[in-house]
Parts: structure tokens; sequence; C-alpha cells
């Protein structure tokens, strides 16, 4: 049977995980956005 | 009289049309472009880079059932269902990485799976492979809109016929400007507001109880032993009071059924395939397919520890009605636990967010999957087989009036199931069975450069036969029954595949295939070779 502070550390990491895969999600989002514009400024300036 | 429907029937319609209104709006000033000819259309221009991959593969392959579902399993397994359904429903992805990233490598021009079949194998396997897609991907987007609309109803007693038809609106709606490349950038916002919906919700439970009090009430389960789920029989109700136990059996059963029936569910479904077709290099394929993996799982994890976890601990009871201010909810079934559970502890906020994040979820897999038909009919069908000068204009025109026709079969098929009352109960573990059989055959096919062209079809055949009528042979058992079926038909298949190409081996060389392709006059590539 589990005890309460393992309980308790799988509840956090359960939220934990969460909430970094969601800022990872948003991050990789962002930086493709990024990467097209880079090019297209590029393009620009030549 | 009992308010069984918290939320009043405006907010769903409300809810849809705000996504509708939002994706029509941003992918026709965004992204029309990739409407113009039937290659962007189909193919999303392949040239999406990592973040839009991997956000649109979560957004596909959460449907509404993994949030209701995962939170059955913490309320019926503890604290491990969660982590067992999650694992289960997670292992395809990481396969779809390194069969993705091959095909995109070997064959980079096709749109899709079956014609990557059909340069590699031969003609029969490709009308075969074709038939498995438009099935998996029709059956998957019937489950979708039956499903999605059954919790609209629960949610706010809206009318079935008019969720279903508010929702296949939106799937067409903005698919139809263009295609994969709408799909996918919709999947991509999706992905993110569901995101801080279940963040709101999953915080929001742990704030509310806290965990210390989650784990006091599990253990008053245990050693009081309520009936929770009348339903359940007695062998099921021990692993509700076993909710601590890292090797609750039932659960651990749940994980094969979850890792062997999503095999031929995800592996053979031309959604995934088109997010892979979209991509701009292998690169991306693989680091996006690993990326969901990881992403993906915390989203079934965090939702059904807690709130069936949570559930579990309040000692939730099938069958009564909980008040909270003025209203009440009634906990019709186990599988509802999870808007009861969130309505109890959240209120209307807490509901109002779950309800975003299942109606996103509803349409963002039910877009990828009506479009994915259209691509296997339109390309794999019509040009592959019924018309080969097919020009670019014409499969494009044809992609649109697809969309409209399979959502009105859609909508025909959903409403008049209702009507008569059809269940799905055991309808997805039967799909799972039957196609699973086409996962060897098409592992070998894209990795063994001596597969065998007959025995890839056979075994895809003769596999599902046998695991189907085993399954009828159980009387369609939902646990062990579905899992020695699929044991059966990935072994009966493996069987019959290997060692027929060990004995016959046909040698193929995978780089005659780069320029491999239907032509089309506006993206010419080579002819197939018979």
């Amino acid at each position: 049977m589990l005890s309460e502070s393992a309980f308790i550390v799988n509840h956090w990491i359960t939220i934990v995980w969460l909430v970094a895969a969601g800022l990872y999600t948003a991050y990789a989002i962002i930086a493709d956005l990024y990467r097209a514009k880079v090019p297209a400024e590029d393009a620009d300036q030549d | 009289m009992e308010h069984t429907a918290p939320l009043p029937q405006w907010t769903m319609f409300a809810i849809l049309a705000a996504q509708g209104i939002i994706y029509i709006l941003a992918v026709w000033l965004i992204g029309r472009a990739r409407g113009a000819t039937a290659e962007s259309y189909l193919t999303g221009g392949r040239d999406i880079g990592h973040g839009m991959i991997n956000a649109s593969i979560i957004a596909t392959w959460i449907w509404a059932a993994t949030l209701m579902i995962s939170a059955w399993t913490g309320y019926t397994y503890g604290f491990i269902g969660p982590w067992w359904y999650a694992l289960g429903a997670v292992i395809p992805l990481p396969i779809m990485a390194y069969l993705g990233r091959q095909i995109k490598r070997i064959a980079p021009n096709v749109r899709s799976y079956p014609e990557f079949i059909r340069f590699r194998l031969d003609r029969k396997n490709h009308l075969l492979h074709s038939l498995i897609a438009i099935i998996v991907s029709f059956w998957v987007v019937l489950m979708i809109v039956t499903g999605g609309a059954v919790m609209g109803v629960t949610f706010t007693g809206a009318p079935f016929w008019g969720i279903a038809i508010t929702m296949v609106v939106i799937f067409v709606s903005y698919s139809s400007i263009a295609g994969l490349w709408a799909n996918i950038f919709a999947d991509t916002i999706m992905t993110l507001v569901m995101y801080v919906c279940l963040i709101f919700v999953s915080v929001g439970v742990l704030v509310v109880i806290g965990p210390n009090a989650i784990y006091d009430g599990v253990v008053n389960v245990i050693h009081t032993k309520p009936v929770l789920q009348p339903a359940l029989s007695e062998a099921e109700r021990a692993s509700q009071y076993d909710g601590l136990n890292w090797l609750n059996a039932a659960g651990l059963g749940f994980l094969i059924v979850n890792t062997i029936g999503n095999l031929g569910a995800v592996l053979c479904n031309q959604t995934y395939w088109g997010r892979v077709i979209a991509s701009d290099n292998p690169k991306t394929v693989f680091k996006s397919f690993m990326a969901a993996a990881v992403c993906w799982w915390p989203i079934p994890l965090a939702t059904g520890t807690a709130l069936g976890v949570g559930a579990l601990a309040l000692g939730l009871t099938v069958g009564e009605t909980y008040t909270v201010g003025s209203a009440s909810i009634l906990f019709s079934e186990a599988e509802a636990v999870a808007p009861t559970m969130v309505f109890i502890t959240l209120g209307y906020v807490g509901l109002a967010a779950f309800v975003i994040a299942v109606g996103g979820a509803t349409v963002s897999t039910g877009a990828g999957e009506i479009l994915a038909v259209v691509t296997v009919a339109v390309n794999d069908i019509v040009k592959g087989h019924l018309k080969k000068d097919a020009t670019d204009h014409q499969m494009l025109v044809l992609s649109r009036l697809g969309l409209f026709v399979v959502a009105a079969l859609v909508v025909a098929v959903v409403i008049y199931w209702r009507a008569i009352g059809f269940g799905f109960a055991g309808m997805y573990q039967a799909m799972g069975i039957a196609f699973s059989s086409a996962v060897v055959p098409l592992i070998m096919a894209t990795f063994w450069t001596k597969t065998n062209r007959n025995s890839v079809f056979w075994a895809t055949i003769v596999g599902s036969i046998c695991g189907v009528a085993y399954w009828v042979h159980t009387d369609m058992d939902l646990l062990w029954g579905v899992v020695a079926s699929n044991i059966i038909v990935i072994a009966v298949s493996a069987l019959i595949a290997i060692p027929w190409t060990l004995i016959r081996p046909q040698p193929f060389d995978y780089e005659g295939m780069l320029d491999s392709g239907f032509q089309t006059d506006a993206d010419p590539a080579s002819v197939p070779a018979e």
C-alpha cells in the first residue's frame, strides 16, 4: 500500500508534469513562429 | 424537479460556436492560400515545424474519452489507474515516431500511408489499407461525435441532434478552407486552450481538497468498503477497494487492453500520418511524436488523478444527486465521474473549463478524422484506382465536396443510431481487434526490404478474422477477452507474414521510392511500378 508521503509526491508529479508539458508545448509553438519569421526578415534584407 | 444538467443549453452551442468562429477567421486570414491546390490542401504544404506538429498530435490523441475514462480509471482502480491508462494509450506514439520518420525519408512525396503501401507493395495491399484507413477514421469520427454530443447533453441538456450537427458543421467549416494545414493550425490553438483548462481543473482540485485529504479519503474507502458503483461485480469492486496498490490487477489488465487495442487505431489512421506528411522533415516527425508522447501523458494522468482519485476519496456514489449552492448534478453513471467531481469541487467555473476542454478535444480530433477519410477516399480510391488521370483541380474540388458528403453521412448515421438506441459499448475494442492485424505488415513493409507482398496481405486478413472470431467466442468480453483477441490478431499476422517472408523473400530497394507518388499536373512524380 502506498504511503501518504509517496501518494502526495505522486499527486504533485502529475501536476508539475502537466504544467511542464503545457509550457514546453507553448515554447515549441513560439519557437516555430520565430523560425518562420527570421528567414522572412533575412530575405527582406537580401 | 432535479436539475441533472447544471449548465444552460445555450452554453454548449456558445462554446462550440466560439471555437468555430475563431478557427474560421484565423484560418481564412492566415492560411487560406494553403487551400489553393490539392497538393497543399491534402498535405498541409509539407513545411510545418515541430511546434505545430507536436501540438497537433497532442490534440488529435486527446479525445473526450481521454478525459472521461482516465478519471473513471482513477475512480475505479485508484491512483494507479490513470498511470496505466496513460501509459497504454501513449505507446503507439513512439512507434509512430520511428515509422513516420522512415516513411518521410524513403517516400517524401506520398500524401497518405496507403499511398506508401501502393509504391512499396502492390495494388491489392493498397486497396486493403485504403479501406482499413477509411473505416478506422470514419468509425472514430462516429464515436467522437456521438460521445461529444452525449456529454453535451449531460452537461447542458441541449438536444443531441443539435450538438451533433453543430460539431460536424464546425469540423467541415475551417477544414474546407485550407485542408490539413487548417486542421493542424486549429489543433495548435486548441492544445494550448486545453492545457490552460486542465491545469486550472487539476490545480483547483488540489487546492480545494488537498492531497492529504484525498489520501485519507482513499484509505477510508479501503477500510469501510462502501458500494460506490452498484453495477460493478465483486471482483471489480475489489479493485476499487485496492486504490493505493501499485499492482492493482484489473488496472494492469486495462494497461494491456489500452496498449494493444490502440495500435491499430493509431498506426492505421491517416489522421496521424497526415501530421507526418505535413512535417517539414523526418527529424521533425521523430521529435514531434516523441515530444507529443511525453506531453500527452500527463493530461489523462493529472485529470484522472485529480478528478477520478479525488472522487474516490470523497466517496461519490453512482446514482446519487449532489447539490452545490442552488444547483444539483446527478451522478448518473461511473463514466461521468469527471464532470460530477469538477462541478462539486470547482462549481460552474470548473465545469465550464472542463466542457471547453472536452469540446476542444472533440472538435480537433473530429475535424482531423473527417479530413483523413476524405484524403484517403480522394487520393487513394479515386486517384489510385478509379480515375488515375484526375487533375489537381479535380482532386481539390472532390476533396472539398467529399468533406460535406462525409459530414452529412456522419450526422445521418449518428442521429439514426441514437434514435434506434445503438450501443457503442465494445465497438472501439472491436475496431482495435479487427485492424491490429495490419500493424505487423505495416512495420514489415516500412523497415524490412525483403517483405513478401502476398504474406502481408494475407496476414492482415487472416489475423483479423482469427482475432474477431475468438472475441465473438468469448461473448465479446471487454477485459481479458479483448486482451487475448488482440494478442491473437497480432500473433497470427506475425506468424503468417514473417515465416512466409523468410521462406519467399522479395527484395526491394527503398531508394527507388524517393520520387514515388501519384502523378498530378501540379506535382509531377513517378508513375507507380507494378
